[in-house]
């Protein structure tokens, strides 16, 4: 799940998803935008089958937060 | 109403002659927000000459108010710029903190011999480039070029143009774009099932709407919105439009970040359509608080410089 949420961060930001580490920070590190967390929320849904809530989302800040939320949503979907 | 872009990109001196950008407005632009911008690059003796502009008209109250930039990089054959410059037309309202010679400098002193299509990775957040509406112009130049380098390209051309109207039942956006020899033409209509709830900013909270959007005769998504709070119809009519943004990419050949696009704009600018129409009479300072809080979507700094047209042009 890690590595997969990697991949869709790298390519939202244009990275290598080798220099995505737990503390990146989405926006001052990365250069993401509100549309860019919209869109990482729709595909980590999609791929995980889970629920993000929007309220979440606004909070995130490293990628950290993302696996957090994907995680927590994931366990909640059980 | 008939989008008629300018499409002759390619036979204009766009590097060095940028009028039509700051005359185009009394071709096309009548509905209440318009937002025109584009891209061309052609090869120059020592590197590739990359222009970029943003034009975005609101007739809100009855003074159609504008935002103007353009912006030109000459990049050096091995991707690094050599230089950077703003048309001096280009300006926002904000006085000093819009100083485009000010920025014009910064941005050099910075460019200078980085690759240009870093400059995400130089600049990722508008507030390093002291200027949201200049990042959102150089960050889309710096995707087109990079879409070009990938296809081993020195010239090409894109451009798009927004319109957005207000209608009894919700509101209805068509943005058509032309690049690289390719054309499409995106529809979005979003039709209020009941009458929609603004806060206290004017912001739209409560949505109880259905959002049709269409890509050349093909529906990418019919969908039912209904939101409780500001942060929730932002967020949900950005995931509505991400699934547009994919489409868009697949039909331009676009791998990682396509940022040469209106699409990641469509929501704020729609959401401000309806928060104009809840609106019994124009006020300047509220428009200009309801943009700032648009902008600041994900943390992003805002700024709400805008001038008035000095023309003759009033809206229908």
């Amino acid at each position: 799940m890690e590595e997969r949420l990697k991949e869709i961060l790298a390519e939202a930001a244009d990275v290598n998803p080798e220099e995505i580490q737990s503390d990146t920070r989405l926006i001052a590190d990365l250069g993401l935008t509100s549309f860019d967390f919209a869109d990482i929320a729709a595909q980590a849904e999609e791929e995980f089958n889970i629920r993000i809530p929007d309220e979440a989302v606004t909070k995130i800040e490293t990628f950290n937060d993302v696996l957090c939320l994907v995680q927590e949503g994931h366990i909640e979907c059980l | 109403m008939p989008v008629t872009l300018q499409r002759d990109l390619d036979r204009r001196n766009v590097a060095f002659d940028h009028d039509f950008i700051f005359k185009t407005h009394r071709l096309h632009f009548k509905s209440l927000i318009t937002r025109y911008r584009g891209t061309n690059c052609v090869p120059a003796q020592n590197g590739v000459i990359v222009t970029s502009w943003q034009k975005s008209i609101y007739c809100f109250g009855s003074i159609p108010l504008e935002e103007t930039f353009v912006a030109t990089i000459l990049v050096r054959w091995d991707g690094t710029v050599h230089g950077l410059s703003l048309d001096r037309r280009s300006h926002g309202g904000l006085g000093k903190l819009c100083d485009f010679t000010q920025l014009q400098q910064c941005m050099n002193r910075i460019m200078r011999g980085k690759p240009f299509e870093d400059f995400v990775r130089i600049f990722p957040s508008p507030g390093l480039a002291q200027c949201l509406h200049l990042h959102e112009v150089l960050s889309a130049a710096s995707s087109f070029y990079a879409h070009l380098r990938v296809q081993g390209k020195t010239s090409g051309s894109e451009e798009e143009l927004l319109l957005i109207y207000p209608r009894k039942d919700g509101v209805y956006a068509v943005n058509e774009r032309w690049a690289l020899g390719r054309e499409s033409k995106t529809t979005i209509t979003l039709r209020h099932c009941a009458p929609p709830k603004t806060s206290i900013t004017r912001l739209p909270r409560k949505l109880d709407s259905r959002l049709q959007i269409v890509c050349d005769g093909h529906t990418v998504l019919n969908e039912d919105l209904k939101t409780r709070d500001f942060p929730e119809v932002y967020g949900q009519l950005n995931r509505m439009l991400s699934k547009l943004n994919r489409v868009e990419k697949a039909h331009y050949g676009v791998k990682g970040r396509m940022r040469f696009t209106n699409v990641t704009a469509f929501a704020g600018l729609m959401l401000l359509t309806l928060a104009h129409e809840s609106m019994h009479a124009f006020k300047a300072m509220r428009i200009g608080m309801m943009l700032s809080e648009l902008q600041k979507g994900g943390a992003r700094d805002s700024c709400i410089a805008f001038t008035a047209i000095q023309n003759t042009y009033k809206p229908k």
